[in-house]
């Protein structure tokens, strides 16, 4: 802590007066150092003159005249330019491929996420068939409950060509037709009508 | 972080106007920021992965002036004739009160200790934060602003017509 002049108002440590003459203390510090330079005009002299030291230093550096660059300087920030420019294209060539490497991952993920989404369709489909397959195999196979199977009846074509039908016909095996019975009940060994053939032999025939 | 064609030339001129005021000799300034640059080239892997260009320069070319320094303390100062009898161009007819208050700064400067004034020219003339004036001349931040308040008192007697303490030169 120091004191600056015989009238000191407020005691300010000297490094704060410095990094508010060189731009380096936070707003709300500033505001209370210069609350405290209002206060106190030795200090404010102090700060003035810190800040024409400060001043004069870069005016100084400005007036004097810079000479050309040597060749041999020019040439060495030639090169170290250069290098640096490289050093740019490279961070912009790790940049590009930074921002490759994650499109190709969005990507990536997206294909996979999508070939997840397919297969669980795929999965619940078969998981409907065989939800199917058992309730139809259920019924069948419990004692009990089981339910009459019906029967489909042969499929025969609507329409069958004359002498298709007629071939049938003639092939088919001989069926009795079922005959009912004045009571009712189905007789299946009912003999069927044979008709009457009359043969006539020629009069050769009856000599032998 | 990106760098711009002309940028390093603005940091170079930074650095010869720095390095004119430290070694308060132009030929010695542009030698020295010469050597920085080769040095800069030399080390290019090492540069290559600064962030803060300026910053990296400004230390190089203070390792390379406390190098010199120690070599000029070895074998002593060498000046021209030329240098010896030019006269300083800053007095002037005209406007002579603000170039006179220069000349005293500029000899005020030129009393000052080499590290006091390595340290005023890094946070007055560059600009930079004492927490990177630290980091250049490679001393602890007190250091930094001790021997920037030292500086600055100092300054401040020169200017204001007062002897300049001679054992403030002695401190490091």
């Amino acid at each position: 802590m120091k004191r600056w002049g015989h009238n000191v108002t407020a005691i300010l440590p000297e490094r704060l007066l410095h990094g508010y003459v060189d731009v380096l203390v936070s707003p709300s510090k500033r505001k209370a150092i210069e609350h405290a330079l209002g206060r106190d005009r030795d200090m404010r002299e102090t700060v003035e003159t810190w800040r024409s030291q400060n001043a004069n230093l870069r005016l100084l550096a400005l007036l004097e005249e810079l000479p050309p660059m040597s060749l041999e300087m020019q040439g060495t920030v030639y090169r170290l330019e250069g290098r640096l420019r490289r050093r740019s294209s490279l961070e912009f060539l790790r940049v590009a491929a930074v921002v490759t490497l994650l499109i190709v991952g969005a990507a990536g993920t997206a294909i996979l996420a999508q070939s997840q989404l397919t297969e669980t369709g795929v999965l619940a489909g078969l998981a409907d068939d065989a939800a199917q397959a058992h309730r139809v195999f259920s019924r069948q196979l419990t004692w009990g409950q089981a339910e009459p199977v019906v029967e489909q009846p042969e499929q025969v074509p609507a329409q069958v060509p004359a002498t298709a039908q007629a071939t049938l016909e003639a092939n088919a095996p001989e069926t009795a037709e079922p005959a009912t019975s004045p009571r009712g009940d189905t007789q299946t060994n009912i003999q069927p009508e044979v008709p009457e053939v009359t043969v006539v032999l020629p009069d050769s025939a009856r000599d032998i | 972080m990106a760098h711009k064609k002309g940028d390093l030339e603005k940091e170079i001129d930074g650095l010869r106007r720095y390095a004119r005021l430290l070694t308060r000799n132009p030929v010695d300034a542009d030698d020295l920021v010469q050597d920085c640059l080769t040095r800069a080239l030399e080390k290019w892997p090492a540069i290559a992965q600064v962030t803060n260009l300026r910053r990296y320069l400004f230390s190089i070319l203070h390792n390379l002036f406390i190098d010199g320094t120690r070599k000029t303390q070895r074998r002593g100062t060498v000046v021209s004739i030329d240098d010896a009898m030019t006269v300083a161009p800053m007095i002037q007819a005209e406007a002579q009160t603000p170039n006179l208050e220069l000349c005293d700064l500029r000899d005020g400067l030129a009393k000052l200790p080499e590290p006091q004034r390595e340290v005023v020219l890094l946070i007055g003339l560059s600009g930079f934060t004492y927490d990177e004036a630290a980091e250049i001349t490679k001393c602890p931040v007190g250091t930094v602003m001790s021997r920037l308040s030292r500086a600055r008192k100092t300054l401040r007697t020169h200017v204001a017509g007062d002897i300049i303490d001679i054992r403030e030169r002695k401190v490091r």
